[in-house]
């Protein structure tokens, strides 16, 4: 491996490479950045106009495109409460809030931090970590997907705010909305109303935009000023990440990281359910005075670098068993095979200098994804600035641009719309949100992963508590009840006493 | 004029009529696999029937905490401001039935009534919504290949 990595370190040093990488990482964010816009597309896109190039910059430019487009995400997710990506859903959480406090830049600089520690780790683990990871990530089967399925859902318990009911109600109706199309076991439509445009179910990102960014739109129409809205005022001193905070973030990050490292390595999982975990985690550990969900530093570190974290780790199942491990893995998928790297258990013996040059090259685009992100926030934060009416109408426009452009779909445009005017409502009863969008990304994998399970157990539950796995995260989820259910008990004791 | 609600007694209700609607949708809607049902007694519909009890049980026990527990908050909908939610949300339906004949026109439409109900009374802010929507159109169709309705441009 030493060798190998040798022979390729100065393939990656070239300033075609390095130049791909930037232009790759500035396209990522700014896809990322724009609500419905995402890196796959940007992907997609670019793909052809790599056929020319070899494969080392072509990849590198598009896997650059990935990580930059993941950060990206974060940045209107922290500026307009609207995640650019599924994986920057949890940053809204503290993100937003923090940034209507004043500390726009605070909060962006807290998530380019924590991005770049989650995605220099996650590169380290694929540059020297791949195959260790990947037999333990072999080892998993239906019944410990569907463990770590039911894991992410019941976080919907812990990010319900005020009230866990009500969180538990969206998540169930986002679990329904995944259902929604042809199952995919037994072949047959629910909830498609005979509309064959439903047949492939509800397109995640149309939903999010709707949930997010539509019901903040007619919010804000009813609002109609900027102090009564939650648009950001202006920047407050003190605005800028210091030495101590981050100092202070790095155990956060750290965890956050393996977090989103190893549910990373797992196919079909991904960055979003690992940043939740993460976040879910730092909430749970929280000291006195830390108050997350109302703008703490730990709340948008710990979700950045999870997402970030899972980033190069979703690359390990794609390289070294040929398994996507989502859809912009799949698509890099083809395009490694349309460089004439077949990915698989034999890549880094035929052509593992040339994967050796990508993976490092991976690690230096989480550096550059620093630089760029450090200039480009700024410029973010002032066209947030812009007079809130004109903001809001140009949201608007790149909303309906975006929906459309995810897959072409004028039906994501009314599903946009739906669900932004049922996230409205759902508001003015004080329903969160977030647990919807848990629900829904979730949803499908749960019920696929139980019913593949039922087969695997032959019906017999106690043969899905013998594997090691599905035990361990069954005590975690059990421990981790009892703890918030002790907390919330001795929270509301020490309020009553206080009162 | 306002009117106040209690949010939990009014989540609560609106739980359980989902779910009555979800029982009354999931047998019509989703059909019956037999083979899958007779070897693990996980079907179609269970995970649907699944959440629709839980929606129902949840929203149970929001009502009994409004009702019993006397635990809730009043919230206000001052229908002064709320009726602008409304007249947004129509011309969200008008938008999204306009779409399939044209982006332009209908996302024109869309960000121009955003303009007016925000109160917007300057021009420029106009002329500058037209011209992004006419930008996002070509950057889309030509830049990235994106093939974006357009019976009237």
């Amino acid at each position: 491996m030493f060798d190998m990595i040798g022979q390729a370190l100065p393939q990656v040093f070239t300033i075609q490479n390095l130049l791909f990488i930037n232009i790759g990482m500035l396209i990522g964010i700014i896809f990322g950045a724009i609500p419905g816009l995402n890196g796959n597309l940007a992907i997609t896109v670019l793909l052809p106009f790599t056929f020319s190039f070899e494969p080392i910059p072509g990849i590198l430019m598009l896997t650059s495109i990935f990580f930059g487009a993941n950060f990206g995400g974060s940045i209107s997710a922290i500026l307009i409460n609207t995640p650019g990506t599924g994986n920057a859903a949890a940053t809204v959480l503290d993100g937003y809030p923090l940034a209507q406090k004043g500390f726009p830049k605070k909060a962006l600089a807290t998530a380019l931090t924590a991005s770049t520690f989650g995605g220099i780790f996650s590169a380290l683990c694929l540059l020297f970590l791949s195959e260790p990871i990947s037999r333990v990530a072999r080892q998993m089967s239906y019944p410990e997907y569907f463990a770590l399925a039911v894991f992410g859902l019941s976080i919907i318990a812990f990010i319900s705010g005020k009230s866990m009911v009500k969180g538990l109600i969206c998540g169930a109706i986002g679990v329904l909305l995944s259902t929604v199309g042809m199952d995919k076991t037994s072949g047959l439509n629910r909830f498609t109303f005979g509309n064959i445009q439903l047949y492939t179910g509800l397109t995640m990102m149309a939903v999010l935009l709707g949930t997010f960014a539509i019901s903040q739109m007619i919010d804000r129409v009813v609002k109609q000023t900027q102090s009564e809205s939650s648009n950001l005022g202006e920047s407050k001193s003190g605005d800028k990440l210091t030495g101590q905070e981050t100092r202070g973030l790095i155990p956060t990050m750290l965890k956050s990281s393996v977090i989103g490292a190893v549910i990373g390595a797992i196919p079909g999982t991904g960055g979003n359910i690992a940043a939740f975990i993460a976040y879910n985690e730092a909430r749970r550990k929280a000291k006195k005075g830390e108050k997350f969900g109302e703008g703490e530093l730990k709340g948008i570190a710990a979700p950045e670098s999870a997402n970030n974290g899972a980033t190069c780790c979703v690359l390990i199942p794609l390289l070294t068993l040929g398994i996507p491990g989502d859809i912009v893995a799949a698509t890099l998928l083809s395009a490694l095979t349309m460089h004439g790297l077949i990915v698989g258990p034999q890549l880094f013996v035929n052509s593992g200098v040339t994967v050796y040059a990508i993976l490092i090259g991976c690690l230096i685009a989480q550096i550059f994804i620093f630089l760029q992100g450090k200039y480009l926030m700024a410029l973010f934060v002032k066209a947030t600035n812009m007079p809130y009416d004109l903001l809001t109408a140009v949201l608007v426009a790149i909303c309906c641009v975006g929906a459309f452009s995810i897959n072409g779909k004028v039906m994501d445009v009314y599903v946009m719309v739906i669900a932004g005017i049922a996230a409205y409502f759902l508001k003015k009863l004080d329903f969160p949100v977030v647990p919807l969008v848990l629900g829904m990304v979730l949803g499908s994998t749960a019920e696929e992963n139980l019913r593949s399970t039922m087969a695997v157990i032959n019906g017999s539950w106690l043969n899905f508590f013998q594997r090691p796995v599905c035990l361990g995260i069954t005590i975690i989820l059990l421990l981790l009840i009892v703890s918030t259910v002790y907390n919330n008990r001795q929270q509301r004791k020490k309020e009553r006493a206080e009162a | 004029m306002s009117i106040k609600y209690k949010s939990n007694l009014c989540g609560g209700i609106f739980s359980v009529a989902l779910s009555i609607l979800l029982f009354f949708l999931i047998p019509r809607q989703i059909g019956v696999d037999p083979a899958s049902t007779s070897t693990t007694g996980v079907d179609s519909r269970t995970v649907p029937y699944a959440m629709a009890v839980l929606i129902l049980v949840c929203g149970v026990v929001l009502i009994l905490q409004s009702v019993v527990l006397k635990r809730d908050t009043v919230k206000e909908l001052v229908l002064a401001k709320e009726w602008l939610a409304l007249v947004y949300i129509i011309c969200l339906i008008v938008f999204a039935m306009l779409y399939k004949v044209s982006f332009i026109l209908s996302t024109g439409f869309l960000g121009i009534i955003t303009l007016v109900l925000l109160k917007c009374k300057k021009p420029l802010y106009y002329v500058i919504e037209i011209a992004v929507v006419v930008a996002l159109y070509f950057i889309f169709t030509e830049l990235l290949g994106v093939r974006l309705p357009a019976l009237l441009l």
